[in-house]
């Protein structure tokens, strides 16, 4: 990793403490799959997007929305083709009915399944798996370090599996070559010497943990991280959004009437408020961004 | 509550994290030593890099068949936690999203089954060991259809359901065969080399 994208990665609600960037996921992206209504949809793939090009970097951004817009597409169609109900059918489509209700749903949901995705984007980049283990630690111990070290394996196995592709190829068993039955034996053949040298160094490993004291005491992590007032402070800004978000559920107004015929989302003052709440939230991982450039600018 | 769209997409996804939790904890409350949990760790990094690593045939993977095979030498717990868990590291590849629970719960289901059906003599045979590999490839695409349907069609219901599983049939059914060619592919050699693991150092006696 270089260094300018390290600092990158650590800036903003990344260095926020992990539970209050998990907290803010959780509220972020619960609301993005509880609201089926046009506006809050919108309001979130907004927010989402604008997050995800702030804080995740232009190449990996592009591919969000190389990955995305297909996805919106795809389920903006299946919709009206799955789903025949609603009153106003705009054409029939071998005798089955693709209605203008189901196509708009369709659109909706689309755009909601594409927020999310875009949310998780975000969420990879500031939660990050030790930050998930320092969280989960504490819960499921066992199940953490199990994750904790698959994912540190899987790096190592994708180096070893190098060195017994090119041996196998050397000595004329490339996996690249052949026709597709071959290529699956030799894969197959790869990933089978791969079993015998990673089980043989697990339990090694496992010795030498047990060697050095593993289980012994309470686990530390590799990260240190202290719940400061800033977090406090930021916590509980997330929960009342959350909580506002929640009413706005109960009472009603995060979802519109679609069936049998569409009723426009009526709007008083407190939907209003609701959309400012979401759209609050929703804008957080940029404004404390925006707000720390403006920091940094000013002091430079 | 609230009238208009019903969501089954956050209802649905809630359940399948409370549904992956027992198992969890069922294996938690083992307080496993290193020994213990280190293959399955290592079997399941395996069968997240074998998802990788057959990317090129879409749909044909070998993960199943992996999870299947660990869960028949180290039991039907560690066969849910080494599917939900490669699932899980998997996604670092292919993308975290709201499909994640999912996949964790039909790749754990299928290692927790593959797991008691052992335990009970039924994968002996050949027949038996094709017939179950076949019918993964379905468990886990009718598992993740309740996700694409939940999360897609408005008001999931049987025939959106039914015409969802008929639209993944033939990638069930890939994934099925490749499960069932790496079943006959590793499965004696695989088998014999996690259990010579268990046996030279004494892991999961249960």
């Amino acid at each position: 990793m270089t260094e300018k994208k390290a600092l990158k990665t650590e800036s903003g609600l990344s260095l926020y403490h992990p539970l209050v960037s998990f907290c803010y996921f959780v509220a972020v992206i619960a609301g993005t799959l509880l609201f089926i209504h046009p506006y809050f949809v919108l309001i979130s793939l907004g927010c989402a997007l604008l997050c995800a090009a702030m804080i995740n970097g232009k190449k990996a951004f592009l591919g969000t929305l190389g990955f995305g817009l297909p996805m919106f597409v795809f389920i903006a169609l299946a919709n009206p083709l799955f789903n025949h109900r609603g009153a106003t059918i705009l054409f029939y489509l071998s005798d089955n009915p693709v209605t203008l209700e189901a196509f708009v749903y369709g659109i909706v949901s689309a755009g909601m399944m594409f927020a999310a995705v875009v949310w998780f984007t975000c969420y990879n980049t500031v939660v990050t798996s030790d930050k998930f283990i320092y969280i989960f630690g504490r819960i499921l111990p066992s199940v953490a370090l199990i994750i904790s070290m698959t994912l540190s394996l899987i790096p190592r196995l994708m180096a070893q599996i190098k060195v017994i592709a090119d041996a196998q190829r050397s000595i004329g068993l490339d996996w690249k070559s052949g026709t597709l039955g071959q290529r699956i034996r030799s894969g197959a053949r790869i990933l089978s010497i791969l079993v015998s040298w990673a089980l043989e160094d697990a339990v090694i490993t496992a010795d030498s943990m047990r060697a050095r004291g593993y289980g012994q005491h309470k686990r530390s992590t590799f990260s240190i991280f202290r719940f400061g007032k800033r977090d406090a402070v930021m916590m509980a800004l997330v929960l009342i959004l959350l909580a506002a978000e929640i009413f706005a559920y109960i009472s009603g107004r995060g979802t519109m009437e679609f069936y049998p015929a569409m009723i426009a989302p009526k709007t008083d003052f407190i939907d209003v408020l609701m959309y400012a709440a979401y759209t609050a939230l929703g804008i957080l991982p940029a404004a404390i961004q925006i707000k720390e450039d403006l920091k940094w600018k000013r002091l430079k | 509550m609230a009238t208009g769209a019903k969501n089954y997409g956050l209802i649905s996804m809630v359940m399948v994290i409370l549904a992956l939790i027992p198992f969890l904890m069922l294996y938690e409350m083992k307080k496993p030593q290193a020994r213990e949990w280190i293959p399955l760790a290592v079997m399941a990094a395996i069968a997240a890099v074998g998802r990788a690593a057959f990317a090129f045939v879409p749909h044909f993977k070998p993960t199943s068949a992996i999870i299947i095979i660990t869960a028949m030498v180290f039991g039907p717990e560690a066969g849910f936690l080494t599917g939900a868990i490669s699932a899980l590291a998997s996604n670092l590849f292919f993308g975290q999203g709201p499909w994640t629970p999912w996949q964790m719960f039909a790749w754990g289901l299928i290692g927790f089954l593959a797991g008691l059906l052992s335990k009970r003599g039924l994968l002996k045979k050949k027949w038996q060991l094709i017939v179950f590999g076949a019918a993964c490839g379905f468990i886990y695409g009718w598992i993740l259809n309740i996700w694409s349907g939940a999360g897609f069609v408005y008001g999931l219901s049987w025939q959106s359901y039914i015409s969802l599983c008929i639209t993944s049939l033939l990638p069930d059914a890939v994934h099925g065969t490749a499960t069932v060619i790496f079943l006959l592919l590793l499965s004696d050699s695989w088998g014999a080399k996690l259990r010579r693991v268990k046996q030279k150092f004494g892991i999961l006696a249960s």
